[in-house]
């Protein structure tokens, strides 16, 4: 793209949203992975 | 961290709906548990056809504001049904849902979902999509199908957990 | 032939990664829920392709060429569905072999994939004549319809497997233990 992209409301909006989700959906899987690793840990060494 | 309060879910079990999901477990099952998983292949169609047409993986030959605008119709039947396939499954093991992590933690991800579907997603896809940054429809159709997978497997963790 | 797939079944079940799987929460526990999960990818685009075809999606658009641009995608997940399917199966294989439910299912996907392989076949040597019709000819509308009714069979039956109401250490009629396989407890 060589003009710079100007965002209309809804765009940025959508964007704003979308990070959202994808940031929370990144912060609650992670720490699902992490609370599993430890109870192995805890339970195997 | 809870949405609605512990007499609410003491109220849905103790409720008609609640007495036959827990009563018969045919019924249960069948009316309950199967179409939910019928109209999760529905509602994951819809989704996934659209957002895979977003991301240009299928119908590249077909103009995405069609096929957003046909899989949307279908989203609206499949949620309807899973949600009322829901509502009898959750009665019946109302109590049991109320200390159940995995069933807030659907809750919160299916709010999100409806919220961003009917109040970003289609007013954005509504319109003409050669208009719409190719990267914000990227974006939108990524942040859809996560927050789909998730209240479909934070939903089969509800039974696991 | 119940006696010999039960014996296949104990031999199964006698391998180290059977017992691993099954004892293992969290890896039977993800590959169930991938297995359940797929459905969105591979059922999901199934549904479409058959609802193309009985007019009630994308009437506009060629209809075979909904069938062979949403194909990959369902394959890919029919693909997933079945090794993450062998996976489970092979994690409780004496259980799983003495379902009645897992028979039915069985059945119901072979008639499925019977059904598709005519489909396809059926479709492609006419579809030059009828493609941009909104509806596909009442021949091929009987095979999506079809196909839309032994899934959701397929989805029925395959959710039932993890209720033991028929199992073999229940009271059943003597046709339905033998129907169910039943050799042992």
């Amino acid at each position: 793209m060589t003009e710079p992209a100007k965002l209309s409301t809804i765009e940025k909006i959508a964007v704003a949203s979308s990070v959202f989700i994808i940031g929370a959906g990144i912060v609650y899987w992670g720490l699902q992975v992490q609370n599993v690793m430890e109870l192995l840990e805890m339970a195997y060494g | 961290m809870e949405l609605l309060p512990l007499g609410f879910f003491e109220w849905a079990e103790s409720s008609f709906l609640g007495y036959i999901g827990k009563t018969y477990g045919g019924i249960y099952a069948t009316l309950g548990q199967s179409v939910h998983l019928i109209s999760l292949a529905v509602l994951g169609g819809a989704v996934l056809v659209s957002d895979f047409r977003l991301l240009g993986w299928v119908l590249r030959d077909v103009p995405s504001e069609v096929v957003a605008e046909q899989a949307h119709k279908w989203f609206k039947i499949a949620l309807f049904t899973i949600i009322a396939s829901g509502v009898f499954m959750a009665a019946a093991i109302a109590i049991k849902l109320y200390y159940n992590s995995a069933y807030w933690a659907k809750m919160y991800a299916l709010i999100a979902g409806v919220l961003f579907v009917f109040l970003v997603r289609r007013p954005l896809l509504r319109g003409d999509h050669s208009q719409i940054n190719p990267w914000v429809l990227k974006l939108v159709a990524v942040a859809s199908i996560l927050v789909w997978v998730s209240v479909a497997a934070t939903g089969r963790w509800i039974g696991f957990s | 032939m119940n006696e010999l797939l039960y014996q296949f079944a104990e031999w199964l079940y006698a391998t180290p990664w059977s017992r691993a799987i099954e004892e293992s929460f969290y890896l039977y526990n993800w590959i169930e829920t991938t297995h359940v999960l797929t459905v969105m990818l591979s059922l999901g685009m199934l549904i479409f392709i058959d609802l193309r075809m009985l007019g009630w999606v994308m009437p506009q658009v060629s209809a075979v060429k909904i069938a062979q641009r949403l194909n990959t995608a369902m394959m890919i997940g029919f693909v997933i569905m079945f090794i993450t399917g062998i996976l489970l199966f092979y994690a409780k294989p004496t259980y799983t072999i003495q379902s009645i439910w897992f028979r039915i299912k069985m059945v119901l996907l072979l008639g499925a994939f019977v059904n598709a392989l005519l489909f396809h076949k059926r479709m492609m040597s006419s579809a030059g004549s009828w493609d941009m019709e909104p509806k596909a000819p009442a021949h091929l509308r009987l095979g999506a319809a079809l196909s839309l009714g032994l899934w959701a069979g397929v989805v029925t039956t395959g959710r039932l497997i993890a209720y033991d109401w028929f199992h073999c250490y229940r009271d059943l009629p003597a046709a339905m233990a033998w129907a169910a396989g039943c050799v042992a407890d």
